[in-house]
């Protein structure tokens, strides 16, 4: 009997437990701290996840808000902010790149920011994994504890980008271990690029390298690392101020459900990607949120195989680029609405104008749009003489079926491949599609790399990589598309060579100005949109929201100057609004009166929200017959007619008047004077008398 | 003795087999995880020879030998009890599975137990009163929650309860905000947590239990040795307790010891739902990553839990039924 009872609470208890008011341990955030609460993804805390920078499995989450870069890129005007370093020049012959750092900036740990730490980053994993930027380098010296020299090995202005923005900052007391070895090495006249196995040992421990604690110099300090959250908390001494932000919570969130429950009830304050229309609609109707569609400068690119023919015909991919609406396309793969590209010029359009003038824009580049016309498509075809056979698919003069294979991988979702095909078969064009593994796809002895195609999907870009991949890379290292190293356009005298278009525009800005950048690019986007080597296809869209009731000072959704730039390096351009003070928590400020009838505020009563920090001055006027006795701020007594308060945390403030009393002392020293005034008169008349 | 080291063997033989075809399944699956990262190189701008060389310096190792002398390793880490590393992590596997077991352990065990439990005792009850409206009315319960997925029922509690009421955590095993440790603030806040997660295999399997519990106690309500209890005037308590329930409940326990086996399998999806930490999170992200030891060694897991669990039944069975052990 006693085991049944003892079974029957230990039931009860399974079930009571949970349900117990444990108001201290619920996922509330504390009340008097400002949180902003991100998704930190699977994140996996340690010894699973660690703090090594260099190695996988870091937690990578935590990067930008208390590491930092040594400065902040404005992508729009192509500038830095200075940061760690202050200041930087590169010599006129782009060799020699000079840094100085910011003096008075702390690690977490209370160390000093020096020289010495760029040196431990840039010599241990950046070094040690051949990053790109060692290509170019060939060594950096230290003048001072302020001062760094990077020199190149060619010239290039590649590498200041790579130094100033791309890489954050690790200390030389964790990494400097590594570091040091290295330049040890280097000193006995090593290299890693000619002997790696010499470094192999270093960078084995380097790998296998776990720090106990996560430094940097960032705005935020790593508090708390569970299986729930990771709880960072503001560093005091940030040498920029205190962040306005009192904690960042990253949520360890594994369901895509989930994670959309807890952004549309407003518990999380930042999102980027690509949501469901459902759920787009869903966030639109909140009023918390603040919304703002970019479009991420990459997306599919057709190529055609030259030695494919008649894939070789001008006319015949001109048809395709006819025969293909790239809005259907660009929704089926998106259906928040993909942006289809408007121009064929093989590159992304956003940034057209830092290269192309309006004049040329407007008189050559709006005759490559290629709208969807799929009679033009048709019309071209049997221009060349192309017949339909009885299956509907076109056939060239000498009997080749234009029916090709189409080669993709992911940068084609397999219902937008689909729909591709079904496109070309309405105008006659057969497309029998393979979609393969991004790994075996992009290997380089892969179909793509070498050429093993009809028709591929690769990634169009900037003009300046999307170029470089389809004249240059894919034709001249790889075998790939088999383009024609001449082409014709209508203002040279003799076919353009491409190659070394290509080769010109890698010199620039070291022996190529920017007006024969300009015009090599004009040239090249007029071969493209004319000869239709490759189609770009349509960019990605991704939407990113932020929680406007809770903090403010975020850019305006019509910057998308802003916005835009968060389509690469995501998080350092977030870490931007928070390192520099821009966007703050909104602080309450509650306003009453006692009594109502009491007098009138400057502030009406009620609930008020302003940005941290904001100065708030309030005046009393009293009404006939009252008097302001005081304020009561936070439960504390303040005098004066104005209260000025500051919005460093929130606040309830109080107006007390009173009634006006008559002056009572007044009347009695009235009384009391006039009776002793009564008193000594009668003393002197009866003094008088006798 | 002879049939144990008969099921012994076999148990081995299924658990090599077992393993062996996950083994070579999984190195069958398209990419893997240093394509993956050479992707992400590439997206970054790197062209393909860098992308390879900056993968090759951060990769802990790429198994690139022949793919049968990478099998002969593997069963040989098995017996030593070396899993290997974590490609994607660099960590060995050993050591992650060490950490995520308990937490699945903790959820399975506490679900079982509780849907085990109430669907027995709730089986029986609406046995003994076949046909009545709460019978109708639990039977079809049952039902429609039994044929409800995991995750449809996962997604629902925690938008229902976690979100709209806010009565339960919906992220994490326990409360960012308690230190670890053996306290009443951290165990309080582990069980808060496992709140939903282990209501969620109730909700969707209690029924189950129920109506089995239903059909064993109806078909021994019409046994003689009930009715010679009755007959005999035996308290209705203990003719319902140690005549019927204990009798009713046999079969049902083996079916328990076969389901700690599958719900290995099976809490994938719930510990998805609600970022438990368990198995299930790291089976799902080596999938992804196609981190191969990784997933072989959840495999692993998953694999000798439901054949030992099958192996446990078995012998449970047999103790119950002499005639197993005989073949008879």
């Amino acid at each position: 009997m006693k085991k049944r009872i003892l079974l029957v609470l230990i039931l009860v208890a399974i079930f009571v437990v949970p349900m117990l008011p444990t108001t201290n341990y619920t996922y509330s955030q504390p009340q008097q701290k400002t949180v902003f609460t991100i998704s930190g993804g699977n994140y996996k805390p340690p010894p699973v996840g660690h703090f090594n920078f260099f190695a996988p499995g870091f937690l990578g989450g935590l990067m930008d808000w208390v590491l930092e870069t040594l400065t902040d890129y404005v992508r729009v005007n192509d500038t830095y902010l200075p940061g760690l370093a202050t200041n930087w020049t590169l010599s006129p012959d782009y060799m020699v790149f000079k840094v100085t750092l910011r003096k008075g900036v702390k690690w977490h740990d209370g160390r000093e920011f020096t020289a010495k730490d760029v040196i431990a980053t840039w010599y241990s994993g950046i070094y040690l994994r051949r990053d790109r930027p060692w290509y170019y380098l060939k060594n950096i010296t230290v003048v001072d504890d302020y001062h760094l020299i990077f020199y190149m090995k060619e010239p290039n202005d590649y590498v200041p980008f790579y130094v100033l923005w791309h890489y954050n900052i690790v200390p030389y007391s964790q990494y400097g271990q590594f570091s040091d070895k290295v330049l040890e090495l280097i000193g006995q006249g090593y290299d890693i690029f000619k002997n790696p196995e010499k470094f192999e040992p270093i960078r084995k421990a380097l790998m296998d390298y776990r720090p106990e604690k996560f430094i940097g110099t960032g705005p935020y300090k790593l508090k708390k690392i569970t299986d729930t959250e990771i709880i960072l908390e503001k560093f005091e001494d940030y040498w920029s101020g205190p962040p306005e932000i009192d904690e960042v919570r990253l949520v360890r969130i594994t369901s895509n459900d989930i994670y959309w429950s807890m952004v549309l009830s407003g518990k999380i304050d930042w999102y980027w990607g690509t949501p469901t229309p459902e759920t787009l609609d869903q966030l639109k109707s909140k009023p918390f949120a603040q919304i703002v569609k970019i479009r991420r400068p990459l997306g599919p690119l057709i190529y055609f195989n030259y030695k494919k023919y008649p894939l070789n015909i001008k006319e015949v991919r001109q048809a395709f680029a006819y025969a293909i609406n790239r809005t259907e396309l660009a929704w089926i793969q998106y259906p928040i609405g993909g942006i289809p590209e408007d121009y064929m010029v093989g590159y992304s359009t956003l940034y057209m104008r830092r290269y192309l003038n309006d004049s040329f824009i407007n008189t050559y580049v709006t005759k490559f749009r290629y709208d969807y016309d799929p009679k033009k498509a048709e019309e071209l075809l049997q221009g060349l003489g192309f017949k339909k056979g009885s299956d509907g698919v076109y056939v060239t003069p000498n009997g080749t079926r234009l029916e090709f294979q189409l080669v993709f991988d992911g940068w084609l979702s397999a219902p937008a491949a689909e729909a591709l095909a079904n496109q070309l078969r309405k105008v006659g064009i057969k497309l029998n599609l393979r979609n393969m593994g991004s790994g075996a796809y992009w290997a380089s002895d892969g179909p793509f790399y070498q050429g093993r195609y009809d028709i591929a999907i690769g990634v169009f870009a900037s003009p300046g990589f999307s170029f470089e991949e389809f004249f240059y890379k894919y034709r001249v290292v790889y075998p790939g598309n088999h383009f024609p190293d001449l082409w014709e356009t209508p203002w040279t005298s003799k076919p353009v060579n491409v190659t070394e278009l290509i080769r010109m525009l890698q010199k620039y800005p070291v022996d190529v100005t920017e007006a024969e950048r300009n015009n090599a690019m004009a040239l090249l986007t007029w071969i493209t949109g004319n000869y239709v080597p490759v189609i770009s296809l349509f960019e990605t869209p991704i939407i990113i929201y932020v929680n406007k009731e809770k903090f403010t000072g975020w850019p305006s959704p019509e910057d998308m100057d802003y916005w835009n730039s968060l389509a690469s390096y995501a998080a350092h351009g977030r870490a931007l609004l928070f390192k520099r003070h821009i966007v703050k928590p909104y602080m309450f400020l509650t306003v009453q009166v006692e009594p109502a009838e009491g007098g009138t505020l400057s502030l009406a009563p009620g609930e008020y929200k302003y940005a941290k920090g904001a100065k708030i001055q309030i005046t009393a006027q009293p009404k006939s017959g009252y008097k302001l006795d005081k304020w009561i701020l936070d439960g504390k007594e303040v005098k004066g007619p104005t209260i000025t308060i500051t919005m460093d945390s929130p606040h309830t403030v109080k107006a007390v008047f009173v009634k006006e009393q008559p002056p009572y002392a007044l009347y009695a020293g009235i009384v009391v004077l006039l009776v002793i005034i009564v008193v000594a008169v009668y003393l002197y008349m009866k003094k008088k008398g006798t | 003795m002879k049939w144990i080291y008969r099921r012994i063997i076999v148990l081995f033989l299924t658990i090599w087999v077992a393993i062996t075809i996950n083994f070579f399944l999984v190195r069958l699956m398209p990419g893997n995880p240093i394509d993956i990262l050479i992707m992400q190189y590439m997206e970054m701008g790197y062209s393909y020879k860098e992308a390879v060389t900056a993968v090759s310096a951060i990769v802990p190792f790429i198994p690139n030998e022949p793919i049968w002398k990478q099998y002969i390793d593997f069963i040989l880490g098995v017996f030593r009890g070396d899993l290997g590393r974590s490609i994607t992590l660099a960590v060995p596997i050993g050591q992650l599975l060490a950490y995520a077991i308990p937490w699945t352990v903790f959820i399975v065990s506490i679900s079982l137990i509780i849907s085990f439990s109430i669907g027995i005792v709730l089986g029986m009850y609406i046995a003994y009163r076949r046909g009545s409206l709460l019978d109708k009315a639990l039977s079809l319960l049952a039902s429609v929650l039994g044929g409800f997925p995991h995750y449809a029922a996962g997604v629902l509690l925690a938008l229902f309860l976690g979100v709209e009421l806010n009565l339960f955590p919906i992220i994490g095993p326990y409360d960012p905000e308690v230190e670890v440790g053996f306290n009443l603030p951290f165990i309080l806040s582990v069980f808060r947590h496992a709140a939903l997660p282990v209501l969620t295999y109730f909700v969707t399997s209690f029924g189950g239990w129920m109506l089995s519990m239903k059909s064993s106690t109806a078909s021994v309500l019409g046994e003689y040795f009930v009715v010679a209890a009755e007959a005999r005037g035996l308290p209705r308590r203990r003719i319902v307790l140690t005549y019927v329930g204990r009798n009713a409940i046999l079969p049902l326990f083996t079916r328990l010891a076969i389901s700690i086996g599958y719900m290995f399998g099976g809490v994938v999806f719930i510990e998805n739902i609600f970022s438990y930490p368990g198995i299930g999170q790291y089976l799902t992200m080596s999938l992804t990553n196609r981190d191969y030891p990784l997933m072989t060694g959840c495999f692993l897991v998953t694999t000798m839990a439901v054949v030992l669990s099958n192996f446990v039944a078995e012998l449970l069975y047999s103790r119950l039924d002499p005639r197993i052990r005989t073949g008879g």
